[in-house]
């Protein structure tokens, strides 16, 4: 039923023009028999001219000559004598009828070619608004995936049949399942780098038509266009359209690739620039220790009692053994060499634990320990845990005033619980920024601290691995850092589980 | 024979135990090398040591084998000194018997003291104490009686039988596993937040500062250790 009527429709428009034609003819004879009267043969000649301009104006030469010829007949029948009848009785109406006719043709063909200049232009001011929509899109997306689905988009509503676009190799992926004809057809288009296949000038007999467009010197797109009827997937005269969307696309994937090539030109340099910070900064934190070994153990040899020689020997010690440490914590996480041992983790624990292997360090200091006496357990990692509180700690220690306090407090927060560790030092200045987590990376107010910067590191790949979110930031209350370990809810471990106690 | 007591030092590098030997002949100590498991067993049913210092990467066997030998074949207090510092490790250790675990490198002075007190409860388990004592807390084993300053200190079933657990050792870490096996029943060897749960509310009861737990100390990963 729907058919039908769509059928009928398709009928109706492709004989418009005619039901336009006759009835303008049928109006104007009206128009005409009405004034013959009044009007001298010559002059109603030139009503018969309005409905070869109603028509060729909209549907072109072809249908404008018919018309005229038409309208030339309905002139002779209707109103030159004899009427009613194709006879002419006067030599004089035979001139006029010629004139007519002549007349209604030169016109029909001016305003066909007036017509065809117009819907030129429309379609020229269609295809430019297709190709900066599709470029302006193109110009948002990152990846080259998303690039082609956007070119297949844009074809697709043009050529109303399916298109793929793949980016073509010797392989010719996508094709496997096509037809030999199909793959000549695809090899040529890509080895002459113009239209081939069903509608295009080379190779008409190919079920779909290949279109390519080269990205650079080794790739190159390949679209496809097929349909399961016999008509042509896109009008030869279409073709340089689509080829030009094509080509837009292919050039934006150029843009996106060499970006891609700079950024990781710039990536590896800032790895060369970083891998020669840690030599230089590795090499001043292995020779300070050593030296104040080696110094130390030489005037001890000289002077067993020489207290202040055997502290910095002690010191050194210990600062080479918390190098090591971080060092070796650093490969694991870079090597993923750790294996997670989650089980539920008292935070108290966890922070007296954290203190009691930072004692040296924290002798001279006030801790001020803030936190509920209820807490969740936490499922976590304890040795990891462990680790990034000791390394909060010391840097805590590092970059605050000797003697100032330390603050470790623990709270809820919305969806989950804050552990945070609080210096009285500098802060970060203006700078909150993730780079601190880096390794080697050492804050703009971190100059005279010592240390290698390894420990944010620890921290924040540790943190990664447990799933804790780490945040620093200013103090709000005064001058200093503030960090911050995040548990989220499902790192807790609720208090109802109190069976069996 | 003199009074000092010997202790039996085994790892394969030299030099580590010269400085070991020095540092305990120092402190008084009467000392005994071994470099490889062979020779060390050898040592023990010669000297009968009070206390081993045992590596684990020793050249002929795994070191672990040789801590579960010498806990069970004699009186000796071991304690493990090694550069391994994996949780499992010293869970391993620790189970099999040694009575502490240091990790390379270590302090000499911390490694005495531990060696003291190792010696001490060794000695303390002869004679059976009933009656353990830390900060103001009086914990009478045969009693099942706890006192904090004088008074009596109601304790749940779990929260006493946790406290008598690490009483018994003082100063020794007890694995969680051992500790959830002996409490809650083998059944539970997993649940560590029963022992986690339990050991806070024995903290809020005995400790002076819950938050900053002094005497009742956990080991991240390994186990629960009782402090004077």
């Amino acid at each position: 039923m729907k058919l039908d009527e769509s059928r009928l429709l398709a009928w109706y428009l492709s004989v418009r023009w005619l039901f336009l034609g006759v009835g303008a003819i049928a109006l104007v004879t009206f128009v005409a028999v009405l004034l013959s009267r009044q009007l001298s043969l010559a002059n109603l000649a030139f009503l018969f001219i309005l409905p070869v301009i109603a028509v060729s104006g909209r549907y072109g030469l072809m249908r404008g000559s018919i018309t005229a010829a038409l309208s030339t007949l309905a002139f002779n029948f209707f109103l030159v004598p004899p009427r009613y009848t194709l006879l002419i009785s006067d030599t004089d109406n035979v001139v006029t009828l010629a004139a007519l006719f002549a007349v209604a043709f030169a016109v029909s063909n001016f305003a066909a070619r007036l017509q065809e200049q117009a819907s030129a232009a429309r379609q020229h001011a269609a295809d430019s608004e297709a190709i900066a929509k599709l470029t302006s899109k193109l110009g948002q997306l990152t990846t080259e995936a998303a690039m082609r689905q956007s070119l297949v988009d844009a074809l697709s509503s043009e050529a109303n049949c399916a298109v793929t676009v793949n980016e073509a190799d010797d392989a010719l992926p996508g094709l496997a399942a096509a037809s030999p004809i199909d793959l000549a057809a695809a090899r040529w288009a890509l080895a002459h780098g113009d239209a081939a296949g069903r509608g295009a000038a080379i190779m008409g007999s190919a079920d779909s038509l290949f279109l390519t467009s080269r990205i650079d010197d080794e790739r190159a797109l390949l679209v496809r266009f097929w349909r399961g009827d016999t008509l042509d997937p896109v009008a030869l005269s279409r073709l340089p359209f689509v080829q030009s969307m094509a080509d837009r696309c292919s050039e934006a994937i150029d843009r996106l690739c060499v970006a891609d090539a700079r950024r990781s030109l710039e990536a590896r340099a800032q790895q060369d620039a970083m891998r020669e910070a840690l030599l230089a900064s590795f090499g001043h934190d292995m020779r300070t220790p050593l030296t104040a070994i080696k110094s130390g153990l030489a005037a001890l040899k000289d002077d067993p009692g020489n207290s202040a020689a055997l502290q910095a020997a002690n010191e050194g010690t210990d600062r080479l053994e918390w190098l090591f440490a971080n060092l070796v914590d650093l490969a694991r996480i870079r090597a993923g060499a750790f294996s997670l041992q989650l089980e539920a983790v008292d935070i108290t624990d966890a922070i007296g634990s954290a203190l009691d292997a930072m004692k040296r360090q924290t002798e001279n200091r006030e801790i001020v320990l803030d936190m509920p006496q209820s807490l969740p357990l936490v499922r976590s990692d304890a040795r990891l845990l462990h680790h990034i509180l000791v390394n909060l700690i010391d840097n805590a220690c590092k970059f605050s005033p000797a003697c100032s306090a330390i603050e470790i407090g623990v709270g809820h927060k919305a969806d989950g619980l804050a552990l945070t560790v609080r210096d009285a030092g500098p802060g970060f200045g203006n700078s909150t920024g993730s780079e601190l987590f880096l390794p080697f990376d050492r804050g703009a107010n971190a100059s005279s601290a010592p240390g290698t910067g390894l420990g944010l590191a620890i921290v924040a790949g540790y943190a990664k691995a447990l799933g804790i979110g780490v945040h620093c930031s200013n103090r709000t209350d005064r001058n200093g850092a503030e960090f911050a370990l995040f548990f989220p809810a499902a790192c807790l471990i609720g208090e109802s589980n109190e069976e069996g106690i | 024979m003199n009074d000092a007591l010997r202790v039996l030092v085994v790892d394969d590098e030299a030099q580590i135990r010269r400085l070991l030997c020095a540092a305990l002949r120092r402190a008084g100590y009467e000392t005994i090398e071994a470099e490889t498991v062979r020779e060390a067993l050898h040592m023990n049913e010669l000297c009968h040591p009070a206390a081993a210092l045992v590596d684990l990467g020793l050249a002929d066997r795994d070191g672990l084998e040789l801590v579960a030998l010498l806990a069970k074949s004699s009186t000796c207090a071991v304690i493990v000194i090694s550069a391994r510092d994996a949780t499992s490790e010293k869970v391993a250790a620790l189970d099999l018997g040694a009575v502490d675990y240091m990790t390379k490198p270590f302090d000499t002075e911390e490694l005495l003291a531990r060696l003291r007190s190792a010696l001490r409860r060794r000695q303390s388990n002869l004679s059976e104490t009933e009656i353990v004592h830390f900060a103001d807390v009086e914990i009478d084993l045969s009693a099942r009686m706890v006192r904090k300053s004088g008074h009596e200190v109601h304790l749940t079933p779990k929260e006493y039988a946790l406290l008598a657990a690490l009483a018994a050792h003082i100063g020794r870490v007890i694995t969680h596993a051992n500790l959830l096996k002996s409490i809650w029943g083998p059944a539970h060897v997993e649940d560590i937040e029963y022992l986690r749960v339990t050991a806070r509310s024995l903290r809020l009861k005995l400790e002076p500062v819950p938050s900053r737990p002094k005497h009742i100390r956990n080991e991240p990963g390994v186990g629960y250790r009782l402090c004077e």
